[in-house]
């Protein structure tokens, strides 16, 4: 079992009477890929905030390599995080607004810098001042700018906004590069829920600041993945049938439901043999639920 | 603690303000000695004029007097003195000060640092440095214009005492380098550059002074004669000293520009350490 890299208990974060964040357990495990999911106003962006040392909780802790409360300060300087959008000098190259970060660090070595703008597929722009480069190249360098001092934990949020299809997929392959060869943890939140079911190995879901499940992608991908749905009376009468014919992946999900997850060609010989076993059987389908439609479900409703 | 002086540094240089305020302030330096010249014929009555008010009156808006005080030529020394009494030299830092202390959250770099670093704190005394550095930099620069514009417009460059141009320069390095903090600790404490920007150019045009005359009459009637409030404040200070400071007198400013400065990083890192990056 991979160790537990970044813990939460309890994280509050409240603003007068409003409580951004409530009361968040979470957990990330060392080299995971974390996809932070929510509705606009969620509390993604505080949390990620409180993470990053940017803001201090209301009350709650954090656990972070180990560390915890005053001995945070410790490790701080192994998190890298973009929140929100990239803060650059507009009238600075990407060369000089990395070099300024480098500095902070104390990193003297050659090349560093430059080594960083090939990471993030900047090598050619990195004397063109920021103020001439487009959405797509400052989300870059604002990973390229939490790069800086090999972190062991990146926090991303939202890198993918606004950015146009080649740049989703740019910034995709940055990050799966980054958990593939650098083995970081990764704690990425984003809207465009099928983007970040392309990348992430586990999934938390936040709504008005409470966190509502933490699920790994085999789980997610479970509830979300073709079956067989089966509506009847009563369920159980159907497990004989379905073991006689060699079905090993269904599941009784509650007194009405059986889900099958495999052989789905099958559903008529198993209507078939259903009904020669006189189960009678209300409604049977192949169905699959969108990654956006559990979400919603799981957060009540229109946009994400 | 020195690398983020060296990131702020860094920085500093390749920010445009910072040789934009420095151009203007040598092209400011160089017509301002050519309206001086151009001033000639009225100089003895400036000077008369300029001593009374100097005693008495202490004017709204930034106003610069210009004396000779010794032979009828006009020295470095002289220059110096009318232009940072009339605190020509405290408008260009107090606005460098303001854009530097709050470029990394007017640019959201802030953002890339502040929640990496052990101390946020460390990156307000790094500004510090900074702004230390340019207040040097902007007397030393502006000393060197001065001179060669009174060698182009004069056709001479003299000094003047050496020794009192030194000490008097290095006094109201200090006391200058403790306004530039003054004005620092407004912007993180406001976070609104338009607001901060106003204040501080109100100070160095010493509008400040409707308030002072308020609080002296406060206090004159509380039965304390002949307190003068704008003689405690670093802007008084820097009006004040005389290019000829006696011991008393100096370390007076030493010790006044010590205390806001010390005093200014403390409200600084204070307010810095507690408060949320947004």
């Amino acid at each position: 079992m991979s160790e537990i890299l970044l813990q939460t208990k309890g994280l509050t974060k409240q603003y007068g009477r409003h409580c951004a964040v409530d009361q968040v357990n979470l957990h990330i495990k060392k080299g995971a890929v974390y996809g932070f999911i929510g509705r606009n106003g969620a509390g993604k962006t505080t949390f990620l905030k409180m993470i990053s040392g940017l803001s201090s909780p209301t009350s709650g802790e954090i656990e972070m390599f180990g560390y915890k409360e005053k001995e945070l300060s410790r490790v701080r300087s192994r998190i890298g995080c973009l929140i929100e959008e990239p803060g650059l000098y507009g009238n600075m190259s990407a060369f000089e607004n990395l070099s300024m970060k480098c500095r902070l660090f104390g990193i003297k070595k050659r090349d560093y810098v430059e080594q960083i703008l090939e990471t993030i597929g900047l090598k050619e722009a990195g004397k063109k001042k920021i103020k001439h480069f487009s959405l797509g190249m400052k989300q870059r360098l604002g990973i390229g700018l939490a790069l800086v001092g090999e972190p062991d934990l990146l926090v991303l949020d939202e890198p993918i906004n606004g950015l146009d299809p080649q740049g989703i997929v740019e910034v995709r392959d940055m990050i799966l590069k980054l958990s593939e060869e650098k083995h970081m943890t990764i704690i990425i939140s984003s809207h465009i829920l099928e983007e970040l079911s392309k990348i992430a190995t586990d999934y938390g879901i936040i709504h008005r600041g409470v966190l509502l499940q933490e699920l790994s992608r085999e789980e997610l991908m479970k509830k979300c993945c073709e079956r067989i749905e089966i509506t009847m009376d009563q369920p159980r009468q159907a497990v004989p049938i379905l073991d006689s014919m060699g079905f090993a992946n269904y599941q009784i999900v509650d007194s009405e439901h059986v889900f099958i997850y495999e052989r789905l060609e099958e559903s008529a010989l198993l209507n078939r043999e259903l009904n020669r076993s006189d189960i009678y059987v209300k409604e049977i389908k192949i169905t699959n639920e969108e990654l956006e439609t559990y979400f919603l479900n799981m957060t009540g409703g229109a946009n994400i | 603690m020195s690398r983020a002086i060296r990131m702020d540094l860094y920085k500093m240089f390749k920010m445009k303000s910072f040789y934009v305020i420095l151009i203007v302030m040598a092209a400011v330096t160089l017509w301002s000695t050519g309206m001086i010249k151009a001033e000639m014929k009225d100089v003895d009555e400036q000077q008369s004029q300029s001593i009374e008010q100097e005693e008495e009156v202490v004017n709204v808006g930034i106003n610069v007097g210009v004396s000779s005080q010794s032979d009828g030529k006009f020295t470095l020394m002289d220059f110096a003195f009318g232009n940072i009494q009339g605190k020509v030299i405290a408008l260009f830092l107090v606005i460098f000060s303001v854009l530097f202390a709050s470029s990394d959250n007017t640019t959201g770099y802030i953002k890339n640092i502040g929640g990496q670093v052990s101390r946020r704190s460390m990156l307000i005394i790094s500004k510090a440095a900074g702004l230390l550095v340019y207040t040097i930099l902007l007397f030393g620069i502006y000393l060197l214009v001065q001179l060669v514009s009174n060698g182009i417009i004069f056709g001479y460059m003299k000094l003047g005492n050496v020794s009192d141009l030194l000490s008097y320069i290095g006094l109201q390095i200090w006391l200058h380098f403790a306004f530039a903090l003054i004005c620092m600790a407004i912007a993180y404490i406001v976070k609104n550059n338009v607001f901060t920007m106003i204040v501080v150019i109100s100070m160095c045009a010493n509008l400040m002074i409707i308030f002072y005359n308020g609080i002296d009459k406060i206090i004159e009637k509380a039965g304390i004669e002949g307190f003068h409030m704008i003689k405690y404040t670093i802007t008084g200070r820097i009006a004040m000293l005389s290019s000829q400071a006696s011991g008393n007198e100096a370390a007076g400013a030493l010790v006044a520009g010590t205390v806001v400065i010390v005093a200014m990083l403390i409200v600084g890192c204070a307010v810095f350490e507690k408060r949320d990056i947004v």
